[in-house]
């Protein structure tokens, strides 16, 4: 199954923190899980009230493929925003007690977003879930679920997502992971192919480039959650 | 999670009325004070962020005397707020639309005695406000006048900066259109707070950079939305053109023909683009079963009633 996604704007941040937040050019195989899911109604997360969302165990495997249709008009802007945080260190430590626990230091960074974003996935899953998909989609499932799927932001929100037919998969730069001695390529990125939330130094991150395909090449196919996770 | 049924979602995209603007302050080029802008098909536009429509929300729900948790200061040296007390979306009109998010451990703790939850999503997602028309690099002039020592003021004195001060300010003639939407299932639990939320959207003011020095005026002039059971808009959410218009309304049809696209009972369209439509236009949406009205403000009523169903409207303070 091919879905076709299209939001005006969209941002997926790699791990980041400082005055600058780029935006990698697509969202990582973990990002584009969590989208199927939620789109499927099934829950991802432990427990939504825990300082750390924790992901479950339990969930379904899927192959995915990600790329970006030829005809993507897609551009980066920066924008810049007013960033509420923790500080590092004692500034602003009397202000506090005015915010109950909530962020109470503001710093202005700058933020890249990716305009009129085009998406194109391909799922490999059983037809129970992919018929969840879809009926997720189309408002028919009688499940409990929340909000609504976004770009990377949850102000992001996507104007389209379409089932397409296998015959009219546009012709796209499918992100492949690189091997070792992999000669140098154009577009390169890191994407996060798996999140530990409770121990970070066990999120798994592997470097993409694309391949421009007809359809997605045999290693742009990834199994989430990885048979390690 | 709430209940389990399959319930609706309301995608609304709003234009604005034109006029000149200077939003922006956060930056500035040496002494050019700039308008934040996007890069779309290769011309710029300026851009509003949702959270500084947020925050005209927020102060438009105070003075609908919803109970608010978090209100701004004016007297630190930076953009500063202040909370009441925790977070708590059962009791703050603000705190449930809007989230929050405590991350300080000690006050996790805190919250978890007292039965709040330190983080949730705000339910109100609204995207950034683009300009219709393209920026077309006006900047405006202004000189920032020296406060002079003087024998009056000798005893009460202060001063910024130490000499008389040249401004450009970037400026730019436009009106801006944003999409927001709401989950019903998201927001059934509070009915009478959504209602006065889309009462607020429909008098939005104050949308403001630039310290709040320019007036410009939010409010909707044309309004295209979606009630659907579908989890995406399925058309272009910045969908008004530079003229007013919305040329996907021509995806409408009715709902029991084989080559209906989108189904026209799903959508509600007010205003300017109303008021301006010709006869034949609005017959044929009529015939599509699209809710029509020449008053942004009667749209947002009947879309809170039918998503919210029978709530009794808020009282302004």
């Amino acid at each position: 199954m091919f879905l076709l996604l299209k939001a005006p704007f969209a941002s997926f941040r790699p791990f980041q923190s400082g005055s600058y937040r780029s935006t990698t050019p697509v969202p990582s195989p973990s990002a584009v899980y969590g989208i199927l899911l939620n789109l499927a109604g099934i829950e991802q997360r432990t427990a939504t009230d825990q300082p750390i969302t924790l992901i479950r165990d339990d969930l379904p495997e899927m192959e995915i493929a990600i790329g970006i249709p030829n005809d993507s008009h897609s551009e980066t802007s920066i924008l810049s925003q007013q960033l509420h945080n923790y500080p590092v260190g004692a500034s602003g430590k009397e202000l506090a007690k005015k915010t109950y626990g909530n962020k109470y230091w503001i710093a202005p960074v700058r933020r890249e977003v990716l305009v009129e974003f085009s998406l194109i996935i391909g799922v490999k899953a059983g037809q129970e879930l992919c018929d969840r998909i879809i009926k997720g989609l189309n408002g028919e499932l009688d499940e409990p679920r929340y909000g609504l799927a976004f770009a990377g932001d949850n102000n992001f929100l996507f104007d389209e997502i379409k089932v397409i037919p296998d015959k009219n998969i546009p012709f796209a730069k499918w992100y492949c992971p690189i091997k070792d001695n992999t000669p140098p390529s154009r577009g390169i990125c890191r994407l996060t192919t798996w999140i530990d939330r409770a121990d970070n130094t066990n999120t798994k991150i592997q470097v993409f480039a694309p391949l421009f395909s007809n359809s997605p090449p045999e290693n742009a196919w990834l199994n989430l959650p990885p048979s390690n996770a | 999670m709430t209940e389990s049924k399959t319930n609706l979602n309301l995608f609304v995209c709003v234009l604005t009325y034109p006029a000149p603007t200077g939003n922006y302050r956060g930056e500035s080029e040496e002494n050019r004070t700039i308008l934040q802008k996007i890069i779309k098909q290769g011309q710029k536009y300026a851009v509003i962020s949702p959270e500084s429509m947020r925050n005209a929300l927020r102060e438009t729900l105070i003075l609908l005397n919803q109970p608010n948790n978090r209100t701004r200061i004016h007297d630190e040296d930076q953009l500063a707020v202040e909370f009441k007390e925790y977070p708590n979306a059962q009791k703050y009109a603000d705190d449930f639309l809007f989230g929050y998010m405590v991350a300080q451990t000690n006050d996790v703790k805190k919250m978890r005695e007292l039965n709040l939850s330190p983080k949730r999503d705000s339910i109100f997602r609204c995207n950034l406000a683009v300009a219709l028309s393209p920026y077309k690099y006006d900047a405006i002039f202004h000189q920032s006048p020296l406060n002079a020592k003087t024998k009056n003021n000798e005893k009460t004195y202060w001063k910024n900066a130490s000499t008389s001060a040249l401004l450009h300010r970037e400026v730019t003639h436009t009106a801006f259109q944003y999409p927001f939407a709401l989950s019903q299932r998201d927001c059934l639990e509070k009915p009478e707070w959504i209602r006065a939320l889309l009462q607020a959207i429909a008098q939005l003011n104050g949308v403001a950079g630039g310290h709040a020095r320019a007036y410009y005026e939010f409010a909707p002039r044309s309004v295209v939305a979606r009630l659907t059971p579908k989890l995406v808009a399925g058309y272009k959410t910045y969908g008004f053109e530079e003229d007013g218009s919305f040329p996907e309304l021509n995806r409408l049809g009715k709902r029991d023909l084989d080559d209906c696209d989108l189904p026209g009972d799903e959508f509600w369209i007010g205003g300017e683009i109303v008021r301006q439509m010709d006869e034949n236009e609005l017959l044929n949406l009529t015939e599509a079963g699209v809710h029509l009205f020449k008053n942004p403000d009667q749209l947002f009523d009947a879309i809170a009633d039918e998503f919210l169903g029978g709530v009794k409207n808020v009282s302004a303070a």
